[in-house]
């Protein structure tokens, strides 16, 4: 009586262990895929004013296509992450008089962050590589159809010329299977 | 013909509704000076929503490092590097009706704090900035004054 009381027990037992491995298993069971935005275009037209400099680039239903290839949906997007943002200039001439680029995301339903900074870009750098922030929450951004990105890049003196820069933006989307 | 010339004059009607709302929320864009006088804000729009970053500084290096003055006090220490010249503090407004922009936030850099807004426009030149925690009887309001004046 003793004994089958025990196995019953264990039996209990064995049967929680089982359903929490399930549990954990399938909480582990995220994947990561790489989402990369290329030569992006950053435009601001001259003349330019000492001072902050906004440019903007909207994107239109991103990580669709990402997604799809991959064979997930929207739906089983759990996390996304800002791995590394560069900025270079579209000619050869290099920042110039630009000491610093900030990046912003923001979209209709979300509000703005800051997810990545370059203060002070080195001077005659070619190519700026921006700290990323530790805390930008960027998932419900991805979530709607258009995202800004918004570039203030500041300028230590006025110029006549047009700035044009170009990003390489990655991140990293983490998706339940 | 009749119903015709009503959906073209509804439609019309429409438009230039939507196109006046537009104009409505677009007159809090411009340059625009806290009470006290330590820095200018660029308030612009992007997307559909409007946005307020640090354009002018008084005093815009640090005492302390002699350097230009950064966000030091952001809890993000990635961050920190951040140059308050070019700051966008306020951020996310909607125009709402009348003379009123919401939704958006404030923030301080002098402690680092974000704040719920809330800017209402006493007159074209004349903003009356509020920050609160929560509920709006419980905050601070700031008179901002437009840089270049408009008429009335």
């Amino acid at each position: 009586m003793f004994a089958n009381f025990c196995k019953i027990k264990n039996m209990k037992i064995l049967f929680q262990i089982i359903v929490l491995s399930v549990i954990l298993a399938s909480c582990g069971s995220n994947q990561t895929i790489t989402y990369t935005l290329k030569d992006v275009a950053f435009t601001a037209e001259g003349p330019l004013f000492e001072g902050p400099n906004t440019m903007q680039y909207e994107l239109a239903n991103a990580i669709n296509d990402t997604l799809k290839k991959a064979g997930f949906t929207k739906d089983q997007l759990e996390k996304v992450q800002l791995k590394s943002a560069s900025f270079s200039t579209a000619d050869s001439v290099g920042f110039g008089a630009f000491n610093s680029i900030a990046l912003q995301l923001t979209a209709q339903n979300s509000s703005m962050v800051n997810a990545a900074i370059i203060n002070p870009i080195p001077v005659g750098a070619k190519n700026a590589e921006l700290t990323v922030s530790k805390e930008a929450e960027l998932t419900d951004f991805f979530m709607q159809d258009k995202i800004f990105l918004v570039t203030d890049a500041n300028l230590s003196k006025d110029q006549d010329a047009s700035a044009q820069f170009k990003a390489n933006i990655v991140f990293e989307l983490t998706v339940s299977k | 013909m009749k119903t015709l010339l009503l959906l073209v004059l509804s439609t019309f009607t429409l438009f230039a509704h939507s196109i006046s709302a537009q104009d409505q929320g677009d007159r809090i864009i411009g340059i625009w000076e806290p009470s006290n006088g330590k820095a200018r804000v660029k308030i612009e729009k992007i997307g559909t929503r409007y946005y307020g970053k640090i354009v002018w500084l008084k005093e815009p290096n640090d005492p302390e490092t002699g350097k230009p003055k950064v966000d030091k006090n952001n809890s993000d220490a990635n961050l920190q590097t951040v140059p308050l010249k070019g700051y966008r503090l306020l951020k996310d407004f909607n125009f709402k009706s009348g003379n009123e922009w919401d939704g958006g936030t404030i923030y301080d850099p002098e402690n680092g704090s974000t704040y719920d807004c809330v800017i209402t426009m006493k007159d074209n030149n004349t903003l009356d900035i509020r920050g609160f925690i929560g509920i709006s009887a419980f905050g601070r309001t700031d008179v901002w004054k437009r840089l270049q004046t408009q008429k009335k």
